[in-house]
């Protein structure tokens, strides 16, 4: 056990918890916004589309995060575009899917089919390096910050998009500064959990946390509290019984709806 | 002084169909209106067009005589739509997050201060409804819902309220506390323009004109003038509408 010990506390160990705890942070917040929008996939989608990105930036020779920053970002104003027309939802499947398939084929043109890509869909966290590591606290305390400040004309345009525009708010705007938030989340996790379930970091605590929060404000506080565990738990247990951490920390958000049911059963609410 | 609304001769249609054809209708300033008529007649879309949320296919609408393009000072307005269209479709929301919500009128931060808490508080208090405030609002019943819809369009003090059916559905002693509020901060030299069905009980509390809709305004009068039975489209005077349009005309 002491050597199981001297490994949670190793450097690479301590930057994937201070990686993972900061985009564990700020994805149920950014969630909170996107499934009070019905838009609890959405996270997901730009995930694929995202992969898009890094297969092309191995096809380019630039650094796989700035081709899934560039991707990330053009799929949001696309996404926005649609989104504001009232889209269907086969379009965006679509979309999506065209996004993995064209990372896939990207990537094997590049010569990097096979072991190079699963890092970028499962998550390496295990080889963060300190300035990724500082990026990603950077980057998720400005994002929490962000939306703390902005929740409310946030939560209003996104609950009630009409009783929005009857107030005057920049609605168009608002959903834009969520889809933003989205994106920056993908890219963030895309070393965490991976492109393929970045999206669970989104959906996941929130959804567990709809079944016990009586309020807005308290659904994000309740889905922060439940993405936080799900990073740690999944990392600490990823490392004693050696498995990936993505499919670990994932797996610990999915076991937050049920513990989520059970309290609501027992008559607990919270906020 | 202008008119606090203008609806003239505005058009909408929806998927080909006409649901409000050439209405011109004038609420002046500290005046109690309640629009009526039948189911399908465009009470929600006359008032929703007025907020901007519909397009229009013809005719124009001016607040506090500012034409709704160029219109931005919303605090003046507060709006209750119909209980069915209530926010959140189930996401977690309290009722003194959603009548806070009211108070928001830019995209800047807006922390729910004492100060908020003060307001919510005292738009429940007038509404009836106190205990409310830590319920969730998927919770509510349908007169309990209605209550805090009312609360949030009160919330900010706005001079004009457009009231989409803040009664439908209510029990007889909510609705007439509830036309004791509207009589209240009509007193206050608020403007209501309210929808409803019927007319019973509103009357009797400072009501002090009618406008009935069917498609197009087809009577235009005091409360207790109403006919029994309202002209339909085709035979359907207003003289509030000529008059205004022969007004433009001269």
């Amino acid at each position: 056990m002491v050597g199981l010990a001297d490994l949670i506390i190793s450097p690479f160990m301590l930057r994937a918890f201070v990686a993972t705890a900061a985009v564990a942070a700020l994805a149920p917040l950014v969630g909170t916004f996107l499934v009070a929008r019905r838009l609890a996939l959405l996270g997901d989608g730009l995930g694929h589309l995202a992969f898009a990105g890094v297969g092309l930036a191995f096809l380019l020779g630039l650094p796989a995060g700035a081709g899934a920053a560039a991707l990330a970002l053009v799929s949001v104003l696309v996404l926005q575009y649609l989104l504001r027309r009232g889209v269907a939802d086969t379009a965006l499947a679509i979309i999506f899917y065209t996004g993995i398939a064209a990372g896939l084929t990207l990537a094997a043109l590049a010569g990097r089919f096979g072991g190079a890509i699963y890092g970028y869909l499962f998550g390496s966290v295990l080889t963060l390096s300190t300035g990724e590591t500082l990026l990603a606290v950077a980057a998720a305390s400005v994002g929490v910050t962000l939306l703390a400040l902005f929740f409310r004309p946030l939560a209003l345009a996104s609950l009630d998009e009409e009783a929005a525009r009857a107030q005057g708010l920049p609605t168009g705007s608002l959903q834009l500064v969520v889809l933003l938030a989205a994106a920056a989340v993908v890219v963030l996790g895309m070393r965490i959990v991976g492109l393929l379930l970045v999206g669970a970091l989104m959906a996941l605590p929130v959804a567990a946390a709809t079944q016990l929060a009586s309020g807005f404000r308290a659904t994000g506080l309740l889905a922060l509290v439940g993405g936080e565990a799900a990073g740690i738990l999944g990392l600490i247990a990823s490392a004693f019984l050696n498995l990936p951490p993505g499919g670990a920390v994932v797996l610990f958000a999915a076991l937050l709806w049920p513990l989520a049911h059970l309290l609501a059963r027992a008559g607990v609410s919270l906020g | 002084m202008p008119p606090v609304l203008e609806w003239e001769e505005v058009s909408v249609g929806k998927a080909g169909r006409m649901i409000l054809e050439a209405v011109s209708l004038t609420v002046e300033e500290g005046e109690y209106l309640a629009l009526i008529g039948p189911n399908g007649a465009g009470k929600s879309t006359l008032l929703r067009a007025a907020l901007g949320l519909v397009p229009l296919a013809a005719g124009r609408i001016r607040l506090f005589g500012e034409d709704l393009s160029r219109f931005r000072a919303w605090e003046r307005l507060g709006y209750a739509p119909q209980r069915f269209a209530a926010p959140g479709g189930g996401f977690p929301l309290s009722v003194e997050e959603l009548v806070g919500m009211g108070l928001i009128r830019s995209w800047l931060p807006a922390p729910f201060t004492s100060r908020v808490r003060a307001r919510v508080s005292e738009a429940l208090e007038l509404l009836g409804i106190p205990h409310l405030a830590r319920r969730p609002v998927h919770q509510l019943s349908g007169g309990e819902l209605q209550r805090v819809l009312v609360a949030r369009a009160l919330v900010s003090g706005a001079d004009l309220l457009l009231l989409d059916e803040p009664a439908a559905g209510v029990d007889r002693e909510t609705r007439e506390a509830m036309f004791r509020v509207f009589e209240e901060i009509h007193g206050e030299g608020r403007t209501l323009v309210v929808v409803c069905h019927g007319l019973e009980g509103l009357v009797e509390r400072g009501l002090q004109r009618v406008a009935a809709l069917d498609r197009t305004l087809v009577w235009c009068g005091l409360p207790l003038e109403v006919p029994d039975h309202l002209p339909s489209p085709e035979e359907g005077v207003c003289h509030h509408g000529q008059e205004l349009r022969a007004e433009r005309r001269a």
